[in-house]
């Protein structure tokens, strides 16, 4: 069901996509040129001529020069065997889901887990102008895109960071749902239609015309396959799943950059972002590390029943990275366990800080009308109770989902200010607020 | 005393629809101590007005007065203490002993918590005894038979300690026995008790033999009250039921086929075998004639029966054989 | 009722009756004793009674968490059981359960709106739990709970069958069912994680305020429903009996529905919409007893409703994982088997409701 679904995904969120790539502007005129030319005889000839003219000119496409420059340079004019096109060749250290390998004029990227129980995923980068290998072995069901795309769609807000940092924002034309995107400058490029929203105000049901009369280069899931997804396959358009989600380490999610970057051609930018960001979070939790760890309580109850991250989870990890402890540190798995409210008072009632992961709180009031019995705990009656709800976009998304899948450093950062006040001193919070009291 | 003056019973009329009468104009009386059968082919209203009486259905003209009082003068205990019903409705609750159902018809007599006190008891052990479902008393109702059901639903009835008793077909679905119990034991209380008792069934033979005072429903709608004999006589009951195969014979009360024989004929015997072969030759398609010449002369001879026809003799051992000869004749 | 020429059946109810009280003690004793962290009996009894030497750990768990729990469970199973009672027996249908007007419809419609904070259409309105909080859910679904009630309260003067009002009942609540699944599709996945929560049911999210108003709420609409308890045993033998008997049939009509709903409804709008206790309690309660007689079956199922929470309530936590199943569906697994096999045992369930 719908619910469960989107329930796993909570860091995924739609996006709009207002601009689509147009080709009706070389068709217009002529039309309202004819209609004039009824009149005269005398212009009767001159009017064909010029009908014919715009013909020819709209059959030739091209929506501007920007894309008719890129389209020059895009594909390889000779294709010489011997010639390695790829330049700048990405490594993959810290992501575990997806492996990328290089050969001489193509890519191989295999995405291992998609969605939670999926079958891995393989994708063929081909540089455009050169021939794709065979299909066969374990390329035989590969999708096979061409490289570096012009135009892409992302179902996901978690994509736009690294769509954006590496300065191909121009090519993005389509996201499924505007509504919850923080980054200013997508929302501005959706309120100018230049990028389009193709699906419904929840982001789940696509409109599959809307996708294949645009036609982008590449659509980049969130690893969800949807039926409408094969609809989509069939008319030609390829899909790849950008599934960062299912990293558990925040630097793995990040290094989902050089995901996006394998398909756009930009290599370098992204390992220069990616290696700043890497360099500054590892900085951290080195200085991190040789604090005393600092107890913590993470998470929040409903209806007396508390949602405790596992063990191996993303939070898990980074609270340990921020020099922070919390009670069921050992547990194992990835997801999290509900709690009884009273297993948590026992383990964990004089833990330090609380971070909560609620967007609607903003003060203390806040969590004492959801439920009086938050102030048993330590960490409430010290005020120590910081959420990562600082930063909300106008339709109520979470810029904690968004730009901080790209920047963990600035998550981390955060962390250890919040957990290690005099090692971050006069630091200004990027995604993590402490709630009023 | 239950009367009804200028009542008209239906249903009420609701927007756009206009009330529906079912009967109208009736004028009757039911004397304590009578007991009062009400009886009418299918769909003549006698459930309608049996509702009406009990206060379940509103009167839509005309009065329902009960000892001189109109019933909706009472409030709802009062007219429970006084009037008391026993409807078609067979669902029973399950878990309930004959006792406890029984005891529910204190109801309009008990206190606040429902409670029965001694004197209570004494009015439901009394109920039981006199509908002879004493020993059925520690039963669970539902697995009781339809005929002991009714007794206990009487003694229900009864528990009211009401002044008319009103029953919608309560010998429906019993079998002869019960039902021949069930009328006698009804008309017992009538008389017992001075209860005004009034009780619609479609049994007429017994209806017209046990009860007091009938009341009929004609087809028409109009309401004939009288006793039964009354309403033979000026062929009341005839015109409701007279049927085409059938007819009321007066004298017998009972229902006779019609005597369109092939002939009659003539029959000597004693007193008990004379009226039964004249009813077998009847159904055979021979109307008896008790003087005069005849078609076919039947003689019981002491040991067998003598057939004479057209000078022809003929012997039979069993009534069976002499009445498919009979018959067999009638169709030649 | 006592009948002196039959006294075991007198003596079965009052065995019953004096079993079933001792299992409520007892039920709400472990409920308090035992839970996902392990107390040992005599620092629970000191934390219980706030001796000097009890640990402060021990009492924080046993006064904020346990003690709340097993009261509102107790109250809960009480309230559905009663109301499951009323509600077969003025239907006279032995499915009838407390949540069959669309009570429980009505107050999770009422939380939705809240939950969602009236869908993600209005992009700016970002309320949600947050604006109003515990008190905000709780009032919603008592607003959602009785705004069902006053439009079943309304029919059921119109409408002369009561299982007209049985088929209105259940329209509502398809109704409502649809308008909640859209609701949910248009908000965010924590906001329709939060409804989800919220309708599995849970006895572990009252606070001591709550119970301030949950308890004399309860309590009273129990005593109103215990008053009716001879008007309920004419109706037995259905309407036109009863109104024949003197019962003023449309007033304990509404009366029975006006309070069946506000103990299913405070119920709904504390714990959520719990499952089965209402349908199952009162058949229970009947084959232990024996009888259908509403003067020693309410107090039965007072009881009975009480102890089978209870006993719900222990089982959802896990003891020592400390994991949490949902009530719903303990109750659920719970209950229909111990149903399902005393039906087939009882021979006077087996001859059933009709005759």
């Amino acid at each position: 069901m719908n619910l469960v679904h989107r329930a796993g995904r909570t860091p995924a969120e739609r996006q709009p996509d207002p601009s689509l790539p147009h080709r009706p502007e070389a068709g217009r005129p002529a039309e309202g040129g004819s209609s004039r030319t009824f009149r005269t005889r005398r212009a009767w000839p001159l009017a064909t001529a010029l009908v014919a003219l715009s013909l020819v000119a709209s059959a030739c496409g091209g929506d501007g020069q920007g894309s008719q420059a890129a389209q020059d340079d895009r594909c390889v004019k000779e294709f010489d065997a011997s010639k390695d096109y790829f330049p700048v060749k990405q490594t993959i250290r810290h992501a575990t889901n997806f492996t990328l390998t290089y050969a001489k004029n193509y890519q191989v990227v295999t995405v291992k887990q998609p969605a939670p129980g999926a079958k891995p995923q393989t994708y063929v980068l081909v540089r455009c102008g050169t021939p794709a290998p065979k299909a066969e072995g374990e390329l035989k069901d590969a999708v096979v895109v061409e490289t570096p795309v012009r135009t892409l769609f992302a179902s996901s807000t978690t994509h736009l960071p690294f769509i954006t940092d590496l300065g191909v924002l121009d090519r993005l034309k389509g996201v499924a749902s505007a509504g919850l995107i923080t980054s200013p400058q997508v929302r501005e490029r959706v309120a100018a239609k230049q990028i389009i929203e193709y699906a419904d105000i929840t982001g789940q049901e696509i409109d599959t015309e809307k996708v294949i009369g645009a036609r982008p280069d590449v659509l980049m899931t969130d690893g969800n396959d949807v039926p409408a997804h094969q609809t989509l396959r069939n008319a030609g358009i390829k899909i790849v799943a950008n599934a960062e989600w299912q990293e558990t380490s925040a630097l793995g999610r990040a290094e989902w950059i050089k995901f996006v970057a394998a398909l756009t051609g930009t290599e370098a930018k992204a390992t220069e972002v990616f290696d700043k960001v890497a360099a500054a979070y590892q900085e951290l939790a080195a200085k991190a590390k040789q604090a005393e760890p600092v107890s913590v309580l993470p998470g929040q109850m409903f209806q007396g029943q508390w949602a405790i991250p596992n063990g191996e989870s993303f939070m898990a990890k980074l609270i340990a990275d921020a020099g922070g402890t919390y009670a069921w540190a050992d547990t194992k798995g990835t997801g999290s366990t509900n709690l009884d409210l009273e297993t948590v008072l026992s383990k964990a009632r004089d833990a330090e800080v609380w971070l909560p992961q609620m967007n609607d709180w903003k003060s203390l009031e806040d969590v004492r009308k959801a439920d009086p019995r938050y102030a048993e705990f330590a960490a409430f009656k010290s005020g120590k109770v910081w959420s990562m709800n600082k930063v909300l976009g106008p339709g109520g998304g979470n810029d904690f989902y968004e730009r901080g899948v790209g920047r963990p450093d600035l998550i981390l950062a955060d962390l250890v200010a919040i957990l290690h006040p005099e090692l971050m001193p006069g630091h200004t919070f990027t995604f993590y607020q402490q709630l009023a009291r | 005393m239950l009367s009804l003056r200028s009542l008209s019973v239906g249903y009420p009329g609701r927007r756009r629809r206009p009330a529906r009468r079912v009967l109208e104009g009736l004028e009757a009386v039911a004397r304590p101590g009578d007991l009062t059968v009400l009886i009418g082919p299918n769909g003549t209203g006698k459930s309608t007005l049996l509702r009406t009486l009990a206060g379940l259905q509103p009167a839509l003209e005309g009065q329902v007065l009960l000892d001189g009082s109109p019933i909706t003068a009472l409030d709802e205990v009062e007219r429970a203490r006084r009037i008391a019903v026993v409807l078609t409705e067979r669902d029973l609750p399950a878990l309930l002993t004959a006792r406890e159902l029984t005891g529910l018809g204190r109801h309009p007599h008990t206190g606040f918590t429902g409670r029965l006190t001694a004197a209570d008891q004494a009015v439901i052990d009394w109920a039981l005894q006199v509908t002879g479902a004493a020993h059925l008393a520690h039963r669970p109702v539902t697995e009781l038979s339809d005929g002991e059901r009714q007794r206990v639903l009487t003694a229900r009835a009864l528990a009211q300690e009401p002044s008319a008793i009103l029953l919608d077909e309560p010998t429906a679905f019993l079998d002869v026995p019960s039902r021949v119990a069930l009328m006698g034991l009804l008309r017992r209380l009538a008389r017992e008790r001075s209860l005004v008792v009034v009780v619609s069934t479609h049994d007429l033979e017994l209806a017209l033999r046990i009860a007091d005072r009938i009341w009929l429903i004609d087809p028409a709608g109009a309401l004939h009250c009288g006793t039964p004999e009354e309403l033979t006589l000026n062929g009341t009951i005839g015109a409701s039921f007279d049927g085409e195969e059938l007819t009321f014979e007066a004298a017998s009360g009972v229902f006779v086929l019609h005597g369109k024989g092939r002939g009659t004929a003539r029959v000597t015997a004693d007193g008990t075998r004379r009226p039964l072969l004249e009813r077998a030759l009847t159904r055979a398609g021979w109307h008896p004639s008790p003087e005069g010449p005849a078609d076919l002369a039947v003689t019981w001879t002491g040991e067998a029966y003598e057939a004479v026809r057209d000078g022809t003799a003929h012997r039979f051992t069993s009534l069976a054989d002499l009445t498919d000869w009979a018959r067999h004749e009638a169709n030649r | 009722m006592t009948e002196p020429a039959f006294a075991p059946a007198a003596r079965r109810r009052t065995a019953v009756m004096a079993v079933l009280a001792a299992a409520v003690a007892v039920s709400f004793v472990l409920a308090v004793a035992l839970g996902s962290t392990t107390i040992p009996l005599d620092q629970a009894v000191a934390a219980l009674l706030r001796l000097e030497n009890a640990d402060p750990g021990a009492q924080t768990i046993i006064w904020t968490v346990r003690l709340p729990r097993a009261i509102t469970a107790l109250l809960a199973g009480a309230a559905l059981s009663v109301a499951g009672v009323q509600m077969q027996t003025l239907f006279r249908n032995p499915l009838a359960e407390p949540y069959i007007l669309g009570v429980s419809s009505g107050a999770s419609l009422g939380v939705a709106l809240v939950v969602t904070g009236w869908g993600g259409l209005a992009s700016a309105f970002t309320g949600g739990v947050a604006g109003l909080g515990r008190a905000g859910i709780v009032v919603a679904a008592s607003a959602g709970a009785a705004a069902v009630l006053g439009l079943v309260l309304a029919l059921s003067r119109r409408v002369r069958s009561v299982v007209t009002l049985l088929i209105i009942g259940v329209m509502v609540g398809s109704t409502t069912a649809s308008l909640i699944t859209l609701l949910l599709a248009y908000s965010d996945a924590q906001r329709a994680q939060q409804y989800l929560g919220w309708s599995l049911g849970s006895y572990s999210g009252t606070t001591w305020g709550d119970l301030a108003l949950f308890t004399p709420v309860c309590t009273a609409a129990l005593a109103a429903a215990l008053m009716g308890v001879k008007p309920l045993n004419a109706m037995l033998l259905g309407e036109n009996y009863a109104r024949t008997m003197g019962v003023r049939v449309r007033r304990v009509r509404t009366a029975t529905l006006l309070t069946a709903s506000v103990l299913a409804g405070s119920v709904t709008a504390y714990c959520g919409p719990v499952a089965f206790l209402g349908l199952a309690v009162p058949h229970m309660a009947k084959l232990l007893l024996g009888t259908a007689d509403h003067r020693v079956l309410m107090p039965a199922s007072v009881l009975l409703g009480g102890a089978v929470s209870l006993v719900c309530c222990i089982a959802t936590q896990a003891p020592g994982s400390g994991a949490v199943l949902p009530l719903n569906a303990v109750t659920t697994v719970l209950g229909a088997p111990v149903v399902i096999a005393v039906l087939l045992r009882s021979r006077a369930a087996q001859t059933g409701w009709a005759g």
